[in-house]
């Protein structure tokens, strides 16, 4: 991805995303977790981006998460952040460019992606409600009950997102240019 | 290492450390930092309140259409009851509702005397699952102001947060970091309430500091006590579903709150009775 003005492009998609979250009834609760649109977005074009787009657009998808969504600023700015870069770095390491890495690279980055916010949210409410414990029934249990089925759902996201997310990613490629040998 | 990484790395180093920062500094009730919401918050709220509408739609359009047998049989067996009714024993029912609803009204009334209430609706809930809040759709610009109460009919909901110019953050009372003073209806007795950790998505509260001597059982109904001003006494809280001991002997009970937050539509905001409260 060379062209970085796709970079305004995206993030306009990011606050319609943002928005059309609110469009989701209650009744798509699954296991009791809502499906999130923008994570599996984020991660998606980021794993075809360059690390420094990639920063750029998960710092900016992050904190305009966090004034819709979030309660401190900046919590889903650093997430997203980082794992936009270790998907823009991840993908070309492990893969040398193929079209359909992202279905081998993201599913392990989103269950890692549940688990680092999972961890991070339960440090910030101790920290802020000053008591109880990181992880009330045993990480065994949490792991089941919210990071498992949290990344459930962000891979059905993931399923119904690609298709349409890459051939619009390769329609927005530039075409190469036809040369004449004389 | 190239110049063009160490850059890139060192960028990264100081976005980190900025957002750790402003996470840290929002972390902190009475943080300036909340002051960005309103200025980005307020624009973003005229689109969240169109899509929260079109999304409500939509949800009613779907519940509809699943309940569509169920609600036709029901139609069809309330019309059949309706023919066989008299006149006479419909008015009395009617007169019976009427007088139970004036009955709840007077009761909410003398609860909240000191109060007004402005009515809001709910136009985004929390996605994540890990902060119990949601977005109303007044602000500042209506008088809602960081602290303020909101309930609907069936009890408390929570406490605003974060005021903006025309939307407002509640944080739910079943939330981690709140904390009230509750009387158990039945015989007054102070305890203490708190939100607990949602990881089991039960939402329960966590009655503590019980006296050895108070009486707590299953079925008994919790309500607000007089907390520093914070919450109008008597509100419901909700209903003791558990007692039990902790491992250092000390008595708890677990709650369930009165209110469903996952299907609030519409909430209602207090605000203090010297407030005046502009039109829209």
């Amino acid at each position: 991805m060379h062209d970085r003005k796709h970079v305004v492009y995206y993030c306009i998609s990011v606050l319609i995303l943002a928005v059309l979250q609110a469009l989701l009834p209650q009744s798509v609760r699954m296991l009791g977790t809502m499906p999130q649109l923008l994570p599996v977005f984020v991660l998606l074009i980021a794993s075809r981006m360059e690390k420094e787009e990639a920063m750029v657009f998960g710092i900016l998808s992050g904190i305009f998460f966090d004034i819709v969504y979030g309660r401190y600023l900046g919590f889903y700015g650093l997430l997203y952040m980082f794992f936009a870069v270790g998907a823009a770095m991840a993908g070309p390491v492990l893969l040398r460019e193929k079209k359909w890495w992202p279905c081998v690279v993201l599913p392990p980055l989103l269950f890692l992606y549940c688990m680092v916010e999972s961890f991070f949210a339960r440090v910030l409410a101790l920290y802020a409600s000053k008591t109880g414990t990181l992880y009330a029934y045993g990480y065994g249990n949490h792991l089941v009950t919210r990071i498992l089925p949290q990344t459930l759902y962000h891979l059905i996201v993931l399923a119904f997102m690609i298709i349409p997310v890459l051939w619009i990613l390769k329609k927005l490629e530039p075409k190469p240019m036809i040369r004449y040998d004389v | 290492m190239s110049k063009k990484s160490k850059i890139f790395l060192f960028v990264l180093i100081i976005l980190s450390v900025l957002m750790a920062v402003f996470v840290a500094i929002s972390a902190n009730a009475d943080s300036q930092l909340h002051g960005f919401y309103k200025v980005i918050g307020t624009p973003v709220y005229y689109v969240q309140k169109a899509f929260s509408s079109v999304g409500n739609a939509i949800g009613q359009r779907i519940t509809i259409l699943q309940d569509y047998k169920k609600i036709q049989a029901e139609i069809d067996s309330l019309r059949e009851e309706n023919e066989h009714l008299s006149s006479l024993e419909d008015e009395n029912a009617r007169l019976e509702r009427e007088n139970e609803e004036l009955r709840a009204l007077l009761e909410m009334e003398e609860t909240i005397r000191d109060y007004k209430i402005l009515r809001a609706n709910v136009i985004t809930q929390d996605v994540t699952g890990w902060f119990n809040e949601f977005t109303i759709d007044v602000g500042t610009a209506r008088g809602v102001q960081n602290g303020y109460v909101v309930i609907t009919s069936r009890g408390l909901v929570g406490i605003v947060y974060n005021a903006g110019l025309v939307s407002s953050k509640v944080r739910c009372i079943i939330d981690e970091q709140n904390v009230l003073m509750a009387r158990i209806s039945h015989n007054d007795e102070l305890v203490r309430v708190r939100g607990t950790s949602n990881e089991n998505y039960e939402g329960l509260l966590r009655v503590d500091r019980i006296a050895p001597d108070a009486e707590i059982q299953e079925g008994d109904t919790l309500v607000t006590a007089e907390s520093g001003d914070v919450y109008p006494r008597g509100l419901t809280i909700g209903t003791v579903v558990r007692v039990g001991v902790d491992v250092d002997g000390t008595r708890f009970a677990e709650v369930e709150p009165s209110v469903h937050f996952s299907t609030l539509i519409s909430v209602n905001v207090l605000l203090p009775q010297g407030e005046s409260v502009p039109q829209e």
